[in-house]
């Protein structure tokens, strides 16, 4: 995110929170798409990603006033997205299928091979497939609306962790893609 | 195939692929959320403040538009006057704003102020009116000057908090404006130095 995107996020926090109707809706606007794609990657049925989103704004309108880095706002949205998402999942399904898709990742033949990340229809179809440990780690990057930093800050994991994460991820969804390439060939 | 000129981000999420009637019943939703749903039992709530500000602007009315005449001391009924004048018109305001949120059962976010600056008032002219009700009588036989003074007095706590309202409000507003041209500002020259980088770079 650019120097100019920060300025923007927090004039836009500012505006929301002297209570302008269009600020919000501006807000919602150029953010529903991408939250709505990160909490959809979390949560399958489209009807609950919706319901997570509409919950996250009740969240997000909420704590705005009491945002104190409002140019770290894009952060700050993913992370209430992650929250509501994973509460939404807790209740539906407990922790236990949490941590089995999570552990579901070894299952897969990780290869070398080099893929081309720019193919945003393969990689949208790769995403489906991977764990959600690291779908959700790569749903951030590939968005590109957060760094490195920012999205240890929403996983709440070090950094390190994140880099692993993406490695691992890149890998596997490398060898997805390869595999599924492979199958049509 | 995709178009080029296309971030990855912008192309991953045309790839969501929306359902255009959940998202009609959504999106309503979302902007309500700035507004306050209103329970049964609040619009009842609420509907009844409208009734106790509507019996009040009744009340107030009369004095308002059709004076005492038989106060001896003119200072002390041009107060009294004034002071149902502006009830009046505080009722009225309140009687509107309590009223539309109990029918339409929304507390709408840009109703808020006004409904705390009416209440406000609503709470000064109560005072008075226990005043009246409770000192009136008692004063009324020995000096009318006395009630103008304890009126002049309200008046003054009220005009006072207003004021102090009004100043935290204009103090608010100027801190957010300022903020806001500060970040402007900030932004155009963030924008230039976009512009001037991605120039020299060509």
């Amino acid at each position: 995110m650019t120097e100019k995107e920060r300025i923007y996020c927090e004039l836009l926090v500012l505006r929301c929170r002297r209570g302008q109707r269009a600020a919000w809706e501006e807000l919602v606007q150029t953010w529903e798409r991408p939250l709505f794609y990160y909490i959809h990657r979390l949560i399958d049925n489209e009807d609950d990603a919706r319901q997570v989103l509409q919950q996250s704004w009740v969240s997000i309108l909420q704590g705005l006033g009491k945002l104190r880095e409002p140019r770290k706002l894009p952060a700050w949205l993913y992370r209430i997205a992650r929250t509501t998402a994973l509460t939404h999942l807790r209740r539906r399904y407990g922790e236990r299928a949490l941590c089995q898709n999570g552990e579901a990742t070894t299952a897969v033949d990780v290869t070398d091979g080099q893929l081309d990340f720019d193919n945003a229809e393969q990689i949208h179809y790769g995403l489906g497939r991977l764990s959600l440990i690291h779908r959700e780690v790569l749903t951030l990057f590939f968005l590109q609306d957060l760094s490195i930093e920012e999205i240890a800050g929403v996983l709440e994991v070090p950094v390190g962790t994140v880099k692993s994460r993406l490695h691992h991820a890149k890998r596997m969804l490398r060898a997805i893609l390869e595999r599924e390439e492979s199958s049509h060939a | 195939m995709h178009k080029p000129d296309k971030t990855l981000r912008e192309r991953l999420l045309e790839m969501e692929t929306l359902n255009a009637t959940q998202q009609e019943v959504h999106r309503p939703h979302v902007q309500a959320i700035l507004d306050t749903r209103l329970s049964g039992a609040k619009r009842v709530g609420f509907a009844t403040l409208a009734l106790v500000g509507l019996l009040t602007a009744i009340c107030l009315g009369k004095p308002a538009f059709d004076p005492p005449r038989n106060w001896d001391e003119a200072v002390a009924a041009l107060l009294y006057r004034l002071f149902a004048i502006f009830g009046f018109f505080a009722c009225v305001a309140w009687v509107i704003l309590t009223g539309w949120a109990a029918f339409s059962g929304v507390l709408r976010r840009t109703h808020r102020p006004w409904i705390v600056a009416t209440t406000l008032a609503m709470g000064f002219i109560y005072l008075a009116l226990l005043a009246f009700v409770f000192v009136l009588p008692v004063v009324h036989e020995e000096s009318m000057a006395l009630l103008g003074t304890q009126l002049t007095l309200m008046a003054f706590f009220l005009l006072n908090t207003i004021g102090l309202c009004v100043v935290l409000g204009t103090v608010y507003r100027g801190q957010f404006r300022s903020e806001e041209k500060l970040l402007e500002i900030e932004y155009r020259l963030a924008d230039l130095a976009e512009k001037i980088d991605r120039g020299s770079t060509r």
